[in-house]
């Protein structure tokens, strides 16, 4: 499968601050990839990049196999939609008069706003000025502006701030339903970890500008394993009771933690630790959550 | 770029943008009434130099401050809304620069040319001595539409670069009042301050005399070096705003 962007080494400094570090960013076309990061960790400075917003300190970025200069960066770009950060408006012109002059300078016909703003729901606010539209409003109108054309490419940035939750789950599965029902590739950034697991075929993890994951999701998920936590009265001797048949644990926060074991298998090795007068007292089962991953690789609290 | 001019024409709307072009040419014709008010045969006789007198002084006071307004106007709809980023991944920083010039250009131009009108229709009513002086109304909309237009460069420019458009109304209004009094300091300094250009290049000049109290308004030819001066800095400001502005990242 091809890519629809490719960066590499894509770097950004600001002064003495390096914001993105060395970045190789691969979105493969026709799916969703999810861009993942704390807040602050340089998502929408990436993509100004590659949207040419912003001057790569060093590096390149290419979209569709072909590399983005200044000189094609135009052409490239008529393909491709955005949202980034905030949605960009006229407060003083109406919803329709705003996606009125993006079909101007894009040479699109005038159809194109009826069918964005059905996609969106803001038929009935076609004609309210922008100044007067809710945040979340202001959010699907980005959204339709970004809609407009229907390009190959779209890159939404934080694409359900300033939503309700039914919006959010909305624009969740409007985004999840595009690679299938237009052929698009989407690339949308998010610091919310649960919302990029629903979305998302693949992903990349961002954090303070360096790319610390990129795969499928299946991948960050089978990180995911579990184990078990026993507590006895005498860890010490259970580690060495267990190590003698073959289990190999941990000692953490008073309990020695264990690999997976199926069923049968834990029983028995219970069943031991009491034939030893080795009293049990707890035994839990640990799993290693998305969140723990997350927080693992960027080092930060996770946002939910 | 046809396409970037309809789309600045699609954003005036409702800006109200006019209305600071309107407040201008209201003023200068309550000001051109006032004083052509109770004129004597001799008063009539110098009626369409008075007014050619009048009028560039008072636009390097005002001229300087609508230009900021138009300009801040034409830069805010931008900055309020982030819409930057958005046109530049549709069209060049440069061809946003030049449609919004364009546009600002023509509020500077109708402006100047109702002046032009003004001033003929109080000479014909009030009876001015002679047919109006068609030459001198013309070189007075060229030097006039010149100074306007560079300062709507630096203008235009501060209000791209800066969201806040205090700044580059500050500039237009302190710019308008050193241009004004730049005039009664020595030409050697006054000529360093681009606002101060409508009355380097006014054409009609005055001599008062102190004993009889008798006005005497006389003409000079245009001042060319100052006009080549106006279209250098025209020029360095349109590149400049072009470079400076095409750097900045949204």
């Amino acid at each position: 499968m091809t890519n629809a962007i490719t960066t590499v080494n894509l770097c950004k400094r600001y002064g003495e601050t390096m914001r993105v570090k060395d970045l190789a960013l691969e979105v493969p076309e026709q799916a969703v990839y999810g861009f993942l990061g704390p807040n602050g960790a340089g998502k929408s400075t990436t993509m100004k990049m590659m949207l040419g917003l912003v001057r790569p300190t060093h590096g390149t970025v290419s979209i569709f196999e072909r590399e983005v200069s200044r000189r094609n960066r135009l052409s490239l770009l008529r393909s491709v939609g955005a949202l980034i950060e905030a949605p960009s408006y006229y407060a003083h012109l109406t919803g329709q008069e705003n996606l009125r002059i993006l079909t101007t300078l894009r040479n699109l016909p005038d159809q194109e706003i009826d069918r964005v703003l059905s996609i969106v729901r803001l038929q009935d606010a076609r004609h309210q000025k922008v100044g007067q539209y809710s945040l979340g409003m202001k959010q699907r109108l980005g959204l339709a502006a970004a809609l407009l054309g229907t390009p190959r490419l779209l890159m939404l940035d934080e694409p359900t701030n300033g939503l309700d939750p039914a919006g959010m789950q909305e624009v969740r599965e409007f985004i999840r339903s595009l690679p299938q029902q237009y052929g698009m590739t989407v690339m949308v950034s998010s610091h919310l970890l649960g919302e990029i697991d629903q979305i998302a075929d693949s992903v990349g993890i961002i954090s303070h500008g360096e790319l610390v994951f990129q795969g499928n999701l299946s991948a960050l998920h089978a990180k995911s394993h579990s184990g078990i936590a026993i507590r006895t009265l005498s860890n010490e001797a259970a580690q060495a009771a267990l190590a003698q048949q073959g289990i190999q644990s941990g000692r953490h926060d008073g309990f020695l933690l264990l690999p997976a074991l199926s069923d049968a298998e834990l029983a028995r090795h219970i069943g031991l630790l009491c034939a030893r007068g080795i009293g049990v007292t707890r035994i839990e089962e640990r799993r290693k959550t998305l969140e723990d991953i997350f927080l693992e690789l960027t080092g930060t609290e996770v946002s939910l | 770029m046809r396409r970037a001019i309809y789309s600045e024409i699609q954003k005036a709307r409702r800006t109200k943008t006019w209305l600071a072009v309107s407040v201008l040419l209201a003023v200068q014709i309550a000001w051109a009434a006032w004083g052509t008010g109770n004129m004597n045969a001799d008063d009539l006789r110098q009626g369409w130099l008075l007014c050619l007198y009048q009028f560039p002084l008072l636009n390097s006071i005002m001229m300087p401050v609508i230009i900021a307004v138009i300009a801040s106007r034409l830069g805010e709809v931008e900055h309020k809304g982030h819409a930057l980023k958005q046109l530049e991944t549709m069209m060049p920083a440069w061809r946003l620069f030049d449609a919004k010039f364009l546009c600002g250009s023509a509020y500077v131009l109708v402006a100047i040319i109702l002046q032009c009108l003004v001033v003929v229709v109080i000479g014909c009513t009030r009876g001015f001595e002679g047919p109006p002086p068609l030459a001198l109304l013309g070189s007075y909309l060229g030097s006039t539409l010149a100074v306007s237009l560079t300062l709507l460069l630096l203008e235009q420019t501060l209000s791209l670069l800066f969201n806040n458009q205090a700044i580059s109304l500050a500039v237009g209004l302190i710019g308008g009042f050193a241009g004004f009094f730049a005039l009664y300091l020595p030409e050697s300094i006054h000529k360093f301050i681009p606002w101060s250009y409508y009355g380097l290049l006014m054409q009609v000049r005055m001599n008062w005399n102190r004993a009889t109290h008798v006005t005497r308004f006389y003409t000079l030819p245009l001042d060319w070096s100052s006009l080549t001066v106006v279209l250098v800095v025209f020029g360095a400001a349109y590149i400049a705003g072009h470079v400076v502005f095409g750097r900045k990242e949204v």
